[in-house]
């Protein structure tokens, strides 16, 4: 379980966040959405333990965050792949780091390729590899790491419509068989909408909850959702929260 | 095949075409210039001298390769220090910058007179030469190393071993080759500077004795084998680099 209690952060003397709070059960999924640089990428690094907020508290599983790494699978909004290592060398990266077992964790590794569009290219060099590519490779040493909370950043940003929908479909499948917590940041209303349980709105910087919306579809989900009646009223209330805050800040 | 032979194709001509002009202008004069002889001459003279070769070539190769080996490790060692440091670096610094303007030519005869005629101050003048632009190239791989691929390392619990295999250690790679390919010729000339000013064997001696004696011939043959030498050595680190760069082939192969 996911706790974040009245967060704030400042970089010097620009305010991030103001006032951040909320929570997400075990096994539940929660998106954040807002303006460019209101602050979203800040909580996922918070939660990473990579930045420790100057105001507030967060929790996983009971343990404070600050200063403390290794418990949640982070998926950064750049890649990150190590540029000396081939494409399964870099799939298993996250899972070395923690140090588990790196024959379990390419076969484990291996098998999500095909899945996730890279079959055929398990010894290509990330160089080699389109954005798009790239990005899957990053999701998928995000899984390949084995840890139940993950933090991901705009995980799909860098795909066509057509890849990110399969890639949501394999996501929401993938998820409803296991009992992770996730927290997604993303710009699209609709994949905020159709993978997690609850929508957090942000407001322009410095970021601060202005809505919450409940996603109550049993998973996995169906593409169809996005024109049920139901779904389409919850967009828009989404879309008038991001509204109101006016243009977006930087 | 094609493509080396694309490659080697144009400099062996050009040097061969080099060799016949040569030939016939020193030839022609025939006052037989002792200064600028014939290739043919100096054919003649490797020949005749072919047997004492292989003991100076074996003493300027462990020179050589000694000196690397203390300059590569003392350049990791400094460019370790200087890019964990900041404090390191600025006391530093000046230091090395100093150690690079000495010229060879003024330090080796020093060292002769403090560590002897043996295999020790060519060893120290190699490593001087070769040590600093692998400290300064190996310190600018460290510190580009990207801060976010640190994190991520870091943020699934991996620690200092951890990060120095994945991340520091590749990173620096690349550099530190730039740096010893940059040095090497420098370094196998600074064994034969340090030779011909003292040394029992050697090709720095063997140059030094044939200008004594006035045979030219001979010279050029010596400076041939060294050049030949630094040759070979420069295309065995560029192999190794290859082989354990396998990621930067892109790069190499647009150069
Ligand atoms: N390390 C840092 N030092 C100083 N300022 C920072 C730092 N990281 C982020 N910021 C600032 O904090 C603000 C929020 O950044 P953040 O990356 O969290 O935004 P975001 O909501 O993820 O934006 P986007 O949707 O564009 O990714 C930005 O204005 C950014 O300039
Ligand atoms: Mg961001």
């Amino acid at each position: 379980m996911i706790v974040a209690d009245r967060l704030q952060h400042r970089f010097g003397t620009l305010g991030v966040l103001d006032d951040v709070s909320f929570d997400v059960e075990r096994g539940r999924f929660c998106a954040l959405v807002g303006p460019s640089g209101c602050g979203k990428s800040t909580v996922l690094r918070i939660l990473a333990g990579l930045v420790a907020p100057t105001g507030g508290r967060a929790a996983i599983d009971g343990r404070s965050v600050v200063g403390r790494v290794g418990q949640a699978a982070y998926m950064a909004q750049r890649d990150l792949l190590l540029p000396w290592r081939r494409a399964l060398a870099n799939a298993t990266v996250g899972a070395e780091a923690r140090g588990l077992d790196r024959h379990a964790a390419r076969a484990e590794a291996l098998a999500l390729f095909g899945r996730f569009g890279l079959a055929g290219f398990e010894q290509s060099w990330p160089h080699q590899m389109s954005g798009g590519m790239r990005q899957r490779l990053a999701l998928l040493r995000t899984f390949v790491a084995g840890l139940d909370v993950l933090l991901l950043d705009e995980p799909f940003g860098a795909l066509d419509a057509i890849t990110r929908r399969d890639l949501q479909c394999w996501l929401d499948e993938f998820l409803a068989e296991h009992d992770h917590t996730v927290v997604l940041v993303t710009h699209d209303v609709d994949e905020a909408l159709l993978l997690a349980d609850e929508v957090l709105v942000l407001s322009p910087r410095p970021g601060a909850v202005t809505a919450r919306v409940a996603s109550p579809y049993p998973h996995p989900r169906p593409s169809a959702l996005v024109t049920d009646a139901d779904f389409v009223s919850r967009k828009a209330a989404i879309l008038e929260a991001l509204g109101q805050g006016g243009p977006p800040a930087g | 095949m094609r493509a080396t032979l694309r490659a080697a194709g144009p400099p062996a001509l050009f040097v061969v075409a080099l060799l016949a002009l040569w030939e016939l202008w020193a030839g022609r004069s025939t006052s037989r210039n002792p200064v600028l002889p014939a290739p043919s001459r100096i054919w003649r003279a490797f020949r005749d001298t072919a047997p004492l070769l292989p003991g100076h070539l074996r003493t300027t190769l462990t020179e050589t390769g000694l000196g690397v080996l203390v300059g590569v490790s003392t350049g990791v060692l400094v460019a370790i220090v200087v890019s964990g440091w900041p404090l390191a670096r600025r006391v530093l610094h000046p230091l090395l910058i100093a150690s690079q303007t000495v010229p060879i030519q003024v330090l080796a005869p020093l060292l002769v007179l403090w560590a002897g005629f043996g295999l020790a101050p060519k060893i120290v003048v190699v490593a001087l030469v070769v040590f600093f632009p692998v400290a300064v190239s190996t310190a600018a791989g460290l510190q580009s190393v990207d801060v976010e691929l640190v994190e991520l390392i870091r943020c699934f619990g991996g620690g200092r071993a951890v990060l120095l295999r994945m991340v520091m250690i590749p990173a620096a790679l690349p550099g530190l080759f730039a740096g010893l390919r940059i040095s090497l010729t420098y370094a196998v000339a600074g064994a034969v500077i340090g030779e011909s000013i003292g040394a029992t064997s050697g090709l720095g001696l063997y140059i030094a004795r044939s200008q004594r004696a006035f045979r030219y011939d001979q010279v050029f043959v010596g400076v041939a084998v060294v050049t030949l030498l630094s040759m070979v050595l420069f295309s065995l680190v560029s192999v190794l680099s290859r082989v354990l760069c396998p990621w930067q082939r892109r790069t190499d192969r647009s150069t």
